[in-house]
């Protein structure tokens, strides 16, 4: 059987998806947002003798190198060409459609043209004589429509007509004067060789100074022909613009959007539309962007995000977390106590639960950020934010991720692709763990709580402010350092308001859900392992209490009876006597248990450079355990501290926490959970989501550093006052 | 190749309204040259002839001819040159319009190569550098105005583009409802790109359908299509502002 390869290309919001999913009858998302395909997605199918294999490109209006999602959808048709792209238009929008096809013909590949929502047009008004546009173009057009599935077959034997005949569009002229000055520099190219591009296509773009290409072929050309082609491009682009006056780039795409219209208003018998939907959209616009209403409404919107994810998902998460409780006290009972034991229960089985108790907040928020971008209304959120956010250095599209930051970090990062531009996305992910997420709470509870119990809602309240304050600041910084250059333009599509399918929602939800599982999961769970690892092992060689117990020094009391002796005594000194309790007696295991191992090894290791922040090596152990999750700083504290099992809880931690630390060391501790790396869910998901472990880490290093100088800086300042 | 002053100063003329006439007609006419160059039908004859002979026109003796491709090529040339040093003397250095366009006409002979590919260079550091803060021929402008030169402050920065002495109004400063024409776009490369890509390029009309409720950016209508876009890139757009 022959394999056809075939590449889907169509700017945003023109059903390029729905197209796909027709065509591959695979679930994937139909987005109704610019740049909603991020990775590129592929499907196949089988036609007559034909096994035809799709790759859907990012959507995109252009392919000028000016967006990520641009270069991507070029370097895939540049350096891995496609045997046929199928451009998919939307009628109603013809001219501007055609502006791509006009530099897809330019590629010189098999081009069919699926000239989709042809129903929508034929409602408007404004559907062109396919016969008399497929003449003007010169390529195969098909009318579709992508959610009916009408002409998916049609748009098949298109496909496989177009490859067998072998034909390539026709060519573009830009005019006399242009074209004069393309041909001498194509035919060297011609001769030079076998290159990634057509030769007339790579004369187009040197002549518009196009980096990309430029530097694709000073790599594949010989040195002399390449220093005359890009000689001969310069001197007559500088001629040409002398002659129009402007930049030739601009002067060869105002001739493409020339071509791309009067092909459309050619084939367009009756160019006035009646207009129908456009109109809905521009009354539901004067209620939704209004200057009154437009902000309270958003503000609702995002109060409804929140309670979905978290509200709605809290007793799903609970549920699961219940279940993995049960699991694990089913393990308990099963495997007698030791080191296999505590792996099953405190790594596995915790591990996986740590990946699972997010899955329902993932779910409910992708949900809403699906039928927010289906509808169209995701445009619109950034712009009604973009002077906010814009001002702090980050574009308006940051400020949902931004927001559910405050919620939890994971699914925050992963909301961050609704970013087109690579530098915005990366300045979001990079100050998003800023954002205080919900799991720091109990920490701050508890700081504030042993400090503050009379102004916790007010030390809350600053906690989150400085969080706030220092994304903004680092946000700044990134933009004028590592992120620096042109602010990416906000030029954005408004979308027309289109009714979400369901399909479309749950095979959203289920791929985005799907892929956390997969890709971060692992490695959470990964991390979990080493973590439990590091707390556990090595393992003392004898136990105090024990050896204590033995020599005869304490004895064990009567059963339901407290001891004279508690186990936070023994670490004291080890000159008590008296009787302790059982519960006690373990509880004192475990504190020597955490002290030797790795994790307590590393606290004590950094002790002296904890010590100037105010900090000491049972925070800094704890810390250790918070990379796991957040939360886990209060439980680490707590088997520090031998408060063991949930007897005694936060409430006699919080005492001994006032009694041990000052009010500075405290706050020295919410400054560092504040700031400090984010926990390895994010670590795992940002790894992901920026595909380097470079800026995983970098943000785990940099913030872990920022953390302990805030705390540093901080401690040692109000040492001065205090 | 024949090079521009080869021909006389005259012959050189004739060249380039033939050109032009046929740029804007279609088609260069005998009684058109005359009335365009002041002259009577007969001199237009005589040097149509003699630059029939040096293989730059096709003529004979009919109501409408043509130039040669060579003739073509450097009346192209001719033209390149009158335009850019009119531009020179109107944009760079402010010189009146029309005594611009006089001038012109007679410096477009006797330039040398060297001088002209000179004058390009300057021209393109004059518009595109920085003199300080501000940019190099809003400087000139001002010490123009002032009779004030100040030196450059700081080392001039590479810019992209080629920005063009600013005129307005911009696409801005436009109320919501009103339509205007796109007459010309002053933004950096990249972000023109971009421009010219969502198809806001001259000649469209654009509707200011609103601005948001933080007063940052607007939405805009083109054909079909909204568009958001901020003020600053609104800014950059030179419109003509439509009843």
């Amino acid at each position: 059987m022959k394999r056809i390869r075939v590449a889907l290309a169509g700017n945003p919001n023109v059903g390029k998806t729905s197209v796909f999913n027709q065509l591959t009858r695979s679930s994937q998302h139909v987005g109704n947002y610019p740049g909603v395909t991020v990775e590129t997605i592929s499907g196949s199918c089988r036609y007559g003798d034909y096994e035809l294999d799709f790759v859907d490109l990012p959507g995109t209006y252009s392919l000028t190198a000016h967006s990520e999602d641009e270069m991507e959808a070029r370097r895939i048709l540049l350096y891995n060409p496609p045997d046929v792209v199928v451009h998919v238009v939307d009628a109603t929008g013809l001219a501007r459609n055609l502006y791509l096809t006009v530099q897809l013909m330019e590629l010189r590949m098999g081009l069919v043209v699926a000239l989709n929502m042809s129903d929508e047009a034929e409602e408007k008004g404004t559907m062109p004589d396919i016969d008399l546009l497929s003449e003007v173009m010169g390529v195969d057009i098909v009318p579709t429509i992508g959610h009916r599935g009408t002409g998916i077959d049609e748009l098949k034997s298109s496909i496989v007509s177009c490859y067998e005949s072998g034909d390539s569009p026709r060519r573009i002229s830009y005019g006399r004067d242009i074209d004069r000055s393309i041909a001498p520099i194509s035919s060297i190219l011609a001769e030079a060789g076998d290159l990634f591009f057509p030769p007339r296509y790579a004369a187009a773009k040197l002549l518009e100074n196009d980096e990309e290409v430029r530097s694709t072929l000073e790599e594949e050309l010989p040195r002399n022909v390449f220093a005359e082609v890009s000689r001969m491009a310069d001197g007559e682009r500088e001629r040409l613009e002398d002659l129009f006056g402007d930049d030739l780039a601009v002067v060869m795409a105002e001739q493409r959007h020339g071509i791309a219209s009067g092909a459309a208003e050619e084939a367009t018998m009756d160019s006035r539309a009646r207009s129908t939907g456009a109109d809905l959209t521009r009354e539901i616009d004067n209620v939704l962007l209004s200057r009154v209403l437009g902000l309270p409404i958003f503000g609702l919107a995002i109060y409804l995000t929140f309670w979905l994810t978290f509200t709605v998902g809290a007793p799903f998460s609970s549920l699961l977390e219940y279940l993995f409780g049960q699991l694990g006290g089913l393990v308990e009972s099963l495997i007698a106590p030791g080191l296999l034991r505590s792996l099953l229960v405190d790594g596995v089985i915790a591990g996986v639960g740590g990946v699972l108790v997010f899955v329902p907040n993932i779910a409910l928020l992708f949900l809403v950020i699906s039928v927010m971008e289906d509808t169209g209304y995701m445009a619109r959120a950034a712009f009604l934010m973009d002077r906010f956010m814009h001002r702090i250095g980050l574009h308006g599209q940051s400020f949902i991720p931004m927001l559910i930051g405050f919620g939890c970090t994971v699914p925050a990062i992963m909301a961050t692709r609704v970013l087109n531009d690579r530098r915005d996305r990366l300045v979001t992910m990079m100050v998003l763990p800023l954002m205080s997420c919900s799991a720091r709470l109990p920490i701050y509870l508890l700081v504030a709580g042993a400090f503050f119990p009379d102004h916790r809602a007010l030390s809350l309240l600053i906690i989150y402010l400085v969080g706030i304050l220092l994304a903004v600041g680092l946000a700044k910084l990134m933009r004028v350092s590592v992120m620096k250059g042109e602010n990416s333009p906000f030029v954005m599509e408004l979308p027309p308001y289109r009714i979400p399918t369901f399909r479309g929602l749950f095979s959203h939800v289920w791929l985005r859900v799907r892929h956390y599982l997969r890709k971060a999961g692992t490695v959470i769970l990964a991390f979990s392992v080493l973590l439990w690892l590091a707390s556990s092992f090595p393992v003392p060689d004898s136990y105090a209490v024990d050896e204590m117990l033995r020599s005869g020094r304490l004895a064990p009391a009567r059963p339901g009876e407290a001891g004279t002796v508690e186990a936070l005594d023994l670490e004291r000194s080890t000159e008590v006597s008296g009787t302790i309790s059982s519960p006690e007696i373990t509880a004192a295991r475990k504190a020597q248990g955490i002290e030797t191992s790795l994790a307590g090894r590393t606290g004590h290791l950094i002790e002296p450079l904890l010590k100037p922040a105010g900090l000491d090596w049972r925070i800094g152990t704890a810390l250790i355990g918070a990379l796991g999750a957040k939360e886990l700083f209060v439980s680490q504290l707590s088997i520090l501290y031998s408060m063991g099992g949930s007897e005694r809880g936060t409430e006699s931690l919080r005492e001994v926490m006032r009694r041990r630390y000052s009010p500075y060391t405290g706050i020295s501790i919410a400054f560092f959970i504040l700031i400090m790396a984010p926990c390895i869910a994010t670590l795992a998901v940002v790894r992901k989501e920026t595909g380097s472990w470079a800026w995983a880490l970098g943000q785990f290093v940099g913030l872990t550093l920022l953390a302990y100088l805030v705390s540093l800086a901080f401690y040692q300042i109000s040492r001065l006052f205090a | 190749m024949r090079q521009v002053g080869a021909l006389s100063e005259s012959l050189e003329d004739y060249l380039e309204t033939i050109y032009n006439l046929q740029v804007e007609n279609g088609a260069a006419k005998v009684s058109d040259i005359a009335d365009a160059r002041g002259v009577s039908m007969a001199s237009v004859c005589q040097a149509l002839k003699r630059l029939d002979r040096e293989g730059l026109v096709d003529y004979s003796a009919r109501e409408s001819l043509e130039l040669t491709p060579e003739g073509r090529r450097l009346a192209q040339k001719i033209s390149s040159r009158h335009r850019f040093v009119f531009r020179f003397l109107s944009h760079i250095l402010g010189v009146d319009k029309d005594v611009a366009e006089k001038d012109a006409c007679s410096l477009e002979h006797h330039l040398s190569k060297e001088t002209l590919s000179h004058l390009v260079a300057f021209t393109q550091f004059a518009e595109s550098g920085f003199c300080g803060e501000e940019k190099i021929m809003d400087s000139y402008r001002r010490s123009e105005r002032t009779g004030q030169v100040r030196g450059p402050r700081r080392r001039p920065r590479r810019r992209q583009g080629r920005p063009r002495h600013r005129e307005g109004p911009f696409l801005s400063e436009l109320k919501p409802g009103r339509r205007a024409r796109i007459m010309h776009l002053h933004a950096s490369c990249a972000i023109r790109q971009r421009l010219v890509d969502m198809g806001l390029l001259p000649g469209v009309e654009v509707e200011m359908i609103r601005v948001a409720p933080l007063g940052d950016p607007v939405e805009v209508k083109i054909r079909d299509l909204s568009l958001s876009l901020r003020k600053s890139e609104a800014a950059a757009i030179e419109v003509e502002p439509l009843p």
